[in-house]
This record gives C-alpha cells, sequence and structure tokens, in this order.
C-alpha cells in the first residue's frame, strides 16, 4: 500500500494528513502558528522562519505515528492561502517578514491598482471583480513605495505554498489556482499578466514558474528530508489554494455542486466548466485545481465565529458543564437550540457581526437579533443564529442562481458540519440536499488525491474522488420545514433591507 | 398607631405597614404568578381565590413580622394597578378568572377594538383620558360580552383589583376615580361612570361599583375577614387608588412641575397637571390622563409594558453565572448584572435596543402594539455581555426619554423626576437615568411609593393628616439627588437620535410577520 501526504496550511495552524490509497487517514497532526499583527498600521505578518518550523513539526508529529515505512508515502502537496505571499532575496532569503492575505495595510494602492488599470479590464483578465489589499499585487506596489530596499533586492515573490515546495524541492513553482489570487494572472490563458507586471514596474522572472496543480515537481532534497524526517523517495506535486483544494477534498469536481464551509466565516465553492464572470461584480471567478476548469468563490465575513461568540459571552455556565462531563460545549448548544421548533419561534438573527460579505457586500451592516420576547430563551437565541448562517448561506446561492449557476446539493465542510441540527437546517432552509464527509479536513484530502493524479496512482480526478472520498450523511430537506423557513427567509432579507441605511 | 398600605402590582402584592412619619414597620411582598395561567398561547388569565389567599398570606404575615397590635392600625387603604377585573355573581363569586391586562387572545382583540374605534378613538379618550389600546377594561368586558355570553349574563358586579379587596374585607362594592379611570367607562371630568359609553356599548351601569373619591371611608374589616387575615375587625378601611397615583403621592409628587419614573416590570413616567389633558395631540401621542388620587389634579402618564421584566428575562436566560455568584456572595443577582454594564460605556459600543419585548407601549402610534417585539441592533464580535445588558438599561431609558419628551411637548414643564420601582435600587441606573434623561433624579427615602401612598390616603380617611400636602410633609424624605454628567449626556444625545428612529424602521416588517401569520395570538 502506498500513502500520500496532505498539508493544509489553514488560517491558524497546519494540519498534515497522511492517507492511503482508499482515502483513509493513518496519521494526523495539527501545529498552530501565529501572525505579527499591528491593528494600528492595520498589517498582520508572517514570520517565515516560524512558518517553516511548524511546518516541520507539523509534518514530524504526522510521521511519529506513521508506522510504514517512510518511503511509502510516494507523495506529497500543500494547499495554502494563495495571496500570502514573502519577497525573497538572490539567495532565496526572506527580505521582510511575509506579508499575509488578511493585512490591510495597501487601501490606497487598491485603489490606485484599480483607477490606473480599470475595473472591468482587471475583472476580464484575472476574474477579481475589485481590488482589495487582500491581493499581493497591491502590497507589491506598496513595497516599491515604502520599502524600495526590498523592492530593489527582491529576486522572488513567493506565495507560501511556492515557498514550501521550495524549501523541500529548491523549486520555484506557483499552481494555477494559488496564482490566481496575486491579481497578476490570467486566468484563461494561464499565464502571469505582463500589462499588470508592468504596471508594478517587476519582470516575470520575479515570479514562480506556472503549473497545473497536481503535477510532479521533484524528490524532497537531502536537507529537506533531514530536516522534516520526510524520505528523499517522496515526491512533491503542485497542490492548490485552500478553497480549490477542500473542493476537491470533497468531492466538488463538477458543476452544480457546492462545499460549504461553516468555519469562523462562510465560504462557498462552487465548480465551472467555464469561467462565468458575474454581471453584479460581486463574485471572483477563479482557477480551479483540476484542468480547465474554474470556480466560484463566495463568503461572508461571518459565520461559525457568531456562535463562537455567543458561546464565550453568554455560555459560560455551558462551556463549565462541557468541561466536567467532558464533551463539546457546541453539542450541549445544539441541544438546547434542538428543542425550539424550526423558525425559533419567529426570532431572527442578521449574523453580520463584523460587517456584511456576500452579497450584501456591507462592512458597516451590523449583528440584529429581531422579534424578541419575554418568552424566547437562550435555545431560540442559539437556533436563531444557526439559522442566520443557513439564511446567509440561501442568499449566496440564489446569488448563483441569477448568474445562471444551478445547485442541485451542497457538500458541507469545516467544524459547522459536525452539528447534525445545523446540517439539517441548512438544507430545510436551501431546499437543497446537504452532505457531509467522513473526514473533515477536505483540504488535506484534495491536495492528497492531487498528489496522487501527479503520480498517476488514479487514472482521472474522477476516479479519484470515487475511491478517495467517503460520505457521511446525506440530509434531505423537509417540506413543513422549508415552508417556515421560506417566509423567515423573506423576514431576513427584509429587516437587512429595512436597517443597512442605519448601520 | 399605625397605618396599612396594601400594594397590588402587576406581578406582585405587598402588604406594608407605616408608622405616622413614614417609615415602614414592616413590608411583605409576594409574587402572585401562582395565580396566573395561560390556557392557550398569548391567554393569560388570574384566579380570584387564589389571588386572594395570596394577599391574605402578605396581610397576616405583614402584622405579625411587625409586632404591632392590629388594633393601633387606624386603617388600611389599597394601592392596585388598573384594567384588570374580576366579575362576580349574584351569589358574589367570581363568574370566571379575570384576564389579566396583557392577555393577548383574539388577535390582541381586533374586534373589541374595531368596537372602540367605531364609538371613536378621540371620544371615548376625550371622556376616559384613555387611548386606544387593548388594555383596559371595557376591551375585556366587551371580548367577555361578544365571546361568552353566558358568562358576562351572569356578571351581577365587575370588581376591579382595589374594589375586590375592599369588598373582601368590608362587604362593600366600592372603587374610586383613579382606578375607575382604567376601565375606559370614566368620564373623567364628571368624575362618573359614562352613561355615554354605556348606553353605545350595551353595558349596563348596574354592574359597575360605586365611586368615590381617593381616602374616603368604605366601611369596616368585617368578622369573617378579621379572622382570615389577622386585621382587628372594625378596622377603617378607605378607598385607594390607582398604584400609579399612590406612587405619585408616597413619593410627594403633588404639584405642576413634579414628576416620577418608575421601573418596575413596567417603565413608567408621569408628571402632575392641574388640568386634564385630553386634546388631539395628547391622544395621538399615547398619553393616558389619569387621576391623581389628590382631587382635581390629574396625571398624563405614559408606559412601556416590559421593563424590569426584561432584565429579568435576561437574568433568567443568560445570567446562570451572575445567579450563581449571587447566591455564594449574598448579594442581588441585579447587582451584579449591572456591574457589568458599569464596566461598559455610554452607549454601550453601539448596540442599540429596542425595549419591546412585551409589545409597544405608548409614545409612538400604534400604542400598546402587540406586534411589535424587542430587538438588539448593532451588535459586532468585540461586543461583551456588559454591553448588552447596557444596551437593555439604556434602551428601556431611551424609551422613557421618548415619554418625558412627549409630556413636555404638550407644555408639562418638568423640573426634577423622582425614581421609584426596584430600578431605583441601582444607583448606576439612576445615574443613567439622570444622563439620558438631562433631569436632576432624586431618589426617595420610600421607593415603593404605592403602599405608602395608600396607607396616606388611609391616613386621610381617619384624619391623621388634615391635607395631602401636610401628610407629605411628614413623611417624604429625600436620600439622593443625581444630576446629569455633561460628558454622558452629549453621547446619550446622539444615541437617542438613533434609538427614535428604530420602532417606525421595524414596523413595517412587525406588519409583514402579522400578515404572513407568522405571529398568531
Amino acid at each position: 500500500m502506498n500513502y500520500f501526504m496532505g498539508v493544509d496550511l489553514g488560517t491558524t495552524s497546519i494540519k498534515t494528513l497522511i492517507f492511503d490509497e482508499r482515502g483513509y487517514v493513518v496519521s494526523k497532526a495539527v501545529k498552530e502558528y501565529s501572525y505579527i499583527i499591528d491593528p494600528l498600521k492595520r498589517t498582520v505578518e508572517l514570520n517565515m522562519d516560524e512558518l517553516w518550523k511548524a511546518f516541520k513539526q507539523s509534518v514530524k508529529a504526522a510521521l511519529k505515528n506513521f508506522k510504514v515505512k517512510r518511503s511509502r508515502i510516494i507523495g506529497l502537496a500543500v494547499s495554502d492561502q494563495g495571496d500570502t505571499f514573502v519577497p525573497l532575496d538572490d539567495y532565496f532569503k526572506p527580505l521582510r517578514k511575509a506579508i499575509a492575505y488578511l493585512d490591510n495595510r495597501s487601501e490606497e494602492e487598491s485603489k490606485l491598482i484599480e483607477e490606473e488599470m480599470g475595473a472591468d479590464k482587471i475583472f476580464k483578465v484575472t476574474g477579481q471583480p475589485h481590488v482589495f489589499p487582500s491581493y499581493p499585487a497591491t502590497k507589491i506596489l506598496w513595497i516599491r513605495k515604502n520599502e524600495p530596499e526590498v523592492f530593489k533586492k527582491t529576486a522572488i515573490y513567493a506565495p507560501i505554498e511556492s515557498y514550501l515546495i521550495y524549501k523541500l524541492t529548491g523549486t520555484f513553482v506557483c499552481d494555477y489556482s494559488g496564482a490566481t489570487l496575486s491579481l497578476m494572472f490570467d486566468i484563461e490563458r494561464k499565464k502571469w499578466w505582463n500589462e499588470m507586471l508592468e504596471f508594478l514596474n517587476i519582470d516575470e522572472t520575479q515570479l514562480p514558474e506556472l503549473k497545473p496543480s497536481g503535477a510532479l515537481i521533484g524528490n524532497v532534497t537531502d536537507l529537506a528530508s533531514k530536516e522534516t524526517g520526510l524520505s528523499v523517495e517522496t515526491m512533491v506535486s503542485t497542490g492548490a489554494h485552500d478553497h480549490a483544494a477542500a473542493a476537491i477534498g470533497a468531492g466538488n469536481i463538477k458543476p452544480n455542486i457546492v462545499t460549504e464551509s461553516t468555519g469562523a466565516v462562510l465560504g462557498l465553492v462552487t465548480t465551472l466548466n467555464e469561467p462565468v464572470y458575474d454581471e453584479k461584480r460581486i463574485i471572483p471567478c477563479n482557477c480551479h485545481a483540476i484542468e480547465n476548469k474554474y470556480l466560484l468563490l463566495l463568503y461572508g465575513k461571518t459565520g461559525g465565529m457568531v456562535l463562537k461568540w455567543f458561546r464565550d459571552e453568554f455560555c459560560q455556565e455551558e462551556i463549565k458543564k462541557a468541561k466536567l462531563k467532558k464533551v463539546d460545549v457546541y453539542d450541549i448548544l445544539a441541544k438546547k437550540a434542538s428543542k425550539i421548533p424550526p423558525g425559533s419561534d419567529n426570532l431572527i438573527m442578521l449574523p453580520h457581526l463584523m460587517g456584511a460579505g456576500m452579497p450584501e457586500n456591507n462592512p458597516k451592516a451590523k449583528g440584529v437579533l429581531f422579534g424578541i420576547t419575554l418568552g424566547h430563551g437562550k435555545g431560540h437565541v442559539i437556533r436563531a443564529i444557526m439559522e442566520s448562517i443557513a439564511f446567509m448561506l440561501r442568499r449566496n446561492i440564489e446569488l448563483l442562481k441569477e448568474m445562471g449557476v444551478n445547485i442541485n446539493e451542497i457538500r458541507s465542510i469545516g467544524g459547522g458540519a459536525k452539528s447534525k441540527l445545523w446540517n439539517q437546517i441548512k438544507a430545510d432552509v436551501t431546499h437543497i440536499p446537504v452532505v457531509t464527509l467522513r473526514i473533515e479536513e477536505a483540504a488535506s484530502l484534495g491536495v492528497a488525491i492531487l498528489a496522487g493524479l501527479a503520480l498517476k496512482t488514479f487514472k482521472s480526478i474522477d476516479e479519484a474522488c470515487k475511491v478517495m472520498i467517503h460520505f457521511k450523511k446525506k440530509y434531505l430537506p423537509n417540506l413543513k420545514n422549508m415552508h417556515i423557513y421560506d417566509e423567515q427567509y423573506q423576514m431576513y432579507i427584509n429587516i437587512y433591507e429595512c436597517l443597512k441605511n442605519l448601520f | 398607631m399605625y397605618l396599612l398600605g396594601i400594594d397590588l402590582g402587576s406581578t406582585v402584592c405587598k402588604s406594608a405597614i407605616f408608622n405616622l412619619d413614614g417609615t415602614p414597620v414592616s413590608i411583605i411582598g409576594k409574587e402572585f404568578s401562582s395565580a396566573l395561567s395561560s390556557p392557550h398561547y398569548g391567554w393569560l388569565e388570574l384566579d380570584p381565590e387564589a389571588f386572594w389567599k395570596i394577599v391574605v398570606e402578605c396581610i397576616s404575615e405583614s402584622i405579625k413580622i411587625a409586632h404591632v397590635n392590629p388594633k393601633d392600625i387606624a386603617g388600611l387603604s389599597v394601592s392596585a394597578s388598573g384594567e384588570l377585573f374580576i366579575p362576580i355573581s349574584k351569589n358574589e363569586k367570581p363568574v370566571c378568572k379575570a384576564i389579566y391586562w396583557s392577555d393577548k387572545r383574539a388577535l390582541g382583540y381586533r374586534d373589541q377594538l374595531n368596537s372602540i374605534k367605531k364609538f371613536g378613538a378621540l371620544r371615548i379618550y376625550k371622556i376616559t383620558g384613555y387611548p386606544l389600546s387593548p388594555i383596559p377594561s371595557l376591551i375585556k368586558l366587551l371580548w367577555l360580552k361578544h365571546e361568552r355570553h353566558k358568562l358576562f349574563n351572569k356578571i351581577y358586579k365587575i370588581l376591579l383589583l382595589e374594589d375586590f379587596v375592599n369588598f373582601k374585607l368590608t362587604g362593600s362594592f366600592a372603587t374610586d376615580y383613579s382606578l375607575a379611570m382604567t376601565s375606559q367607562m370614566f368620564d373623567i371630568k364628571k368624575k362618573k361612570w359614562s352613561s355615554e359609553i354605556l348606553s353605545e356599548m350595551e353595558i349596563n351601569e348596574d354592574i359597575l361599583p360605586n365611586v368615590y373619591p381617593s381616602g374616603r371611608v368604605v366601611g369596616e374589616v368585617s368578622l369573617e375577614a378579621s379572622k382570615e387575615t389577622g386585621l382587628a375587625a372594625g378596622t377603617m378601611v378607605a378607598t385607594g387608588g390607582l398604584d400609579q397615583s399612590c406612587v405619585a403621592f408616597g413619593l410627594g409628587v403633588i404639584n405642576e412641575g413634579e414628576a416620577f419614573n418608575t421601573t418596575g416590570t413596567c417603565e413608567i413616567v408621569a408628571t402632575v397637571s392641574n388640568k386634564p389633558i385630553l386634546n388631539e395631540r395628547s391622544f395621538h401621542a399615547g398619553v393616558m390622563c389619569c387621576l391623581h388620587v389628590i382631587e382635581n389634579k390629574y396625571l398624563p402618564l405614559e408606559f412601556l409594558p416590559s421593563s424590569g421584566s426584561t432584565l429579568k428575562w435576561f437574568r433568567d436566560n443568560f445570567g446562570e453565572i451572575e445567579l450563581k455568584e449571587a447566591e455564594e456572595k449574598g448579594v442581588d443577582a441585579y447587582s451584579i448584572l449591572i456591574e457589568k454594564a458599569a464596566a461598559s460605556q455610554p452607549g454601550s459600543f453601539g448596540i442599540f435596543m429596542l425595549p419591546h419585548f412585551d409589545g409597544s407601549g405608548s409614545g409612538y402610534e400604534p400604542f400598546f402594539n402587540p406586534e411589535s417585539k424587542g430587538a438588539f441592533i448593532g451588535l459586532t464580535l468585540s461586543h461583551k455581555k456588559g454591553d448588552v445588558i447596557r444596551a437593555i438599561l439604556e434602551g428601556i431609558t431611551f424609551e422613557a426619554r421618548l415619554y418625558f419628551e412627549i409630556l413636555e411637548k404638550l407644555g408639562l414643564k418638568i423640573k426634577e423626576v423622582k425614581a421609584a420601582g426596584g430600578g431605583a435600587k441601582s444607583k448606576f441606573w439612576l445615574q443613567l437615568k439622570a444622563d439620558i434623561f438631562n433631569k436632576k433624579i432624586i431618589l426617595p427615602s420610600v421607593t415603593e411609593g404605592a403602599s405608602l401612598g395608600a396607607a396616606l390616603l388611609a391616613g386621610l380617611a381617619c384624619k391623621i393628616y388634615s391635607t395631602p400636602s401636610k401628610a407629605i410633609k411628614e413623611v417624604c424624605k429625600e436620600i439622593a439627588v443625581f444630576k446629569p454628567n455633561r460628558k454622558a449626556l452629549t453621547i446619550y444625545k446622539k444615541h437617542y437620535e438613533v434609538f427614535k428612529k428604530i420602532y417606525p424602521i421595524l414596523l413595517p416588517i412587525f406588519r409583514l410577520m402579522v400578515k404572513q401569520k407568522l405571529y398568531n395570538y
């Protein structure tokens, strides 16, 4: 039996999973890492030495529990948040800390790029409807202005995945799905976009070589083998941006399926055979990690974090109880919510506690708890929060429908998918079946599948997904609940519309 | 000598014995929620006999723990919440349970409200001082007449809460002007039952009790009642008054320019007027023109059904930790919750709260709208529990400010505000009131003014005090004064402007919820 390692660089931790050829997890390790945040400068940075250290620790920990010969791990791939990057010098040493996608220093540069290059053109070429400070291009411009020394000395601007592949194999490559988020990539021609590079005054040689996802790059070098404990026989291939990787890990490889992830924020991904450009200029169109496919990426500004906020502020008693009984506090909360009828007796929540993402796109929006009476209790509030995230999901699915993209199945991943109640609520609210997976770490599984494809263990992506992905449960919409939620959903929209000018 | 005042509030019944200088000798309070029941969603009814039992317990316990000779109690009066009435039959037994004032059956009494509208909402207001609302006795009486015809025909007398206790103690059917006003059948200028309303609504005046000014002798405690309560037989019983009018008297609010704000289950704002306020403007502002227990004075009043009840709701649903901590430390859980609110900042970091947890109040049309509900607006991830608690206090207090503003726009100048009710126990909340109202808040020695006011009425009836103002001089003391803080004032002024917009903005949604039958009563 052969094995594949999938490493996922999440927002706060590095998850390393080793899968066998049938998609079963044989070892798993999670290592947290942290950002250097300056709220005044609105900067969020990463120390690359720390990150590499965390990566090594995560890989080592996973290998420790792996009782088979390490050379049996024949393939490895990494998923990351494609828009975090680091400038390297001629010796490929970091010239400064990496700048994370969460970093907002380049607001001015974003505006400048949008004005100078034209939003229409940027959208047509890169698939990105608006220029936000999350894009590396805006930060390269910032470096040019504010750190001219770094700008002058930079030999290569490396996304995190590229950097890690370089550390493992000595080669600089970047996959299309990750390159999409640089704002310097032509998504249809699959090339760096020269006009943007010229505008930024950088050269194509300062960017990694472009490759599709699941392309074989090379063996783990001796040095990397010593540092990580990986075998030199392990072959590294290109991975993917985490949304694309998670889509693959959930079997979202053809149209009409949406992967829904209720982590801290709600994210949706759907696969397209051809690029679709949102006329309303809300949804970005990105390269998928499958050749010639694209994906639409939708996200809220909140999600599971609303329930977490409620848990931390108003459920101290339940937290204590959970510790005492050694159970998950969310299970206690879900139990309370499950005793409340669908619709929470007309208690309606707007979950915009960090502003509203898609489709409202209103950073000024706030959270609202509407329709409270003396008869409502804690269970009502918990259920109303869960329902509000499902309403947010439905709004985004309807947004897709307006673009002509119909969805007939939801694959739920992320922390929220653990809650049976929540999955059922999502099915009832959206009228679409919700399917959950055995494995929570869909992104790690996704890149492991890509590694398997690179090594030709599987003939095709379809076959790989069929073998590697195992479903857990399918939640069908309940007709009676659907009616209740239809009316409440209208109210959810109405409440927002009424209050949006007040925020 | 002593005086006894009974206060029948909206959830608590109290019996208090006072020295003649107003200091309490004993106060016994009991919740009567056990006498309330809800047979259907939105319905709420009071069992008169169970209620009477609780009143009896309060009276006898207050005598016991005061260690006074019952014969030394010179007299007693009852202060009562209005509207709620007990229908009794010829054999002097309750015909059915009493419909609680906040009962929301029959779609919030839509049909009955329509009958009033037919009569003319402004017309009935100009007679009774009571704005269009599902709360007054008339609405509930009409419901019985329309929907429970057989029961209605059995009614011999309807007794408001005060009258019921007066009847139980003395056997007479007597009410007073201020309480009669809450029936929406009483002509407050002529001081008698309105024949105009009664004839058009086809209600026989015979079923209504006799009406007297407050502080007039009704009768003496009967032998039977004496055995039940421990009161001496022959103890004088005088007419009391509407709880809010008694509160005003007990707090010493008897002249124009004086006002009070009660934070109990409900939130109440009222001031004194020498003339009845019964014009179109006050009608559209939802002002209830109550009668003072002081003869020929009026008490224009505005109120919100849920105030302290909202804080209690928060405590019971989200305050487990605070309840435990309070038990361990032997303090009140509210004080711990309010401490957390105090740690927040004026404006609660941007949370606004619509305090309509039991429907809207007066102040905005539609008044006492059961369709309106509570809301928190402006929540963010950085908000703490204390911010939400503070938003509750601020939301309630903004609503009260709205009421002050309405009264002042009607030409009633308000110089200072006396605080009453459970909310007056919190210094923090009193300061908050001063900052939000931009008025001096005075904390009187007795914040449970209703039972004191009732006791004073008994004192007037048995000539212990020669006039109301002399009575007040004897008993009313100021403990503390809270002045507005300029910095907080500016912040609250801005927040208040936003607060005022919330109800009108949300109103269409509340209406839609009803239209879609999402709210069913």
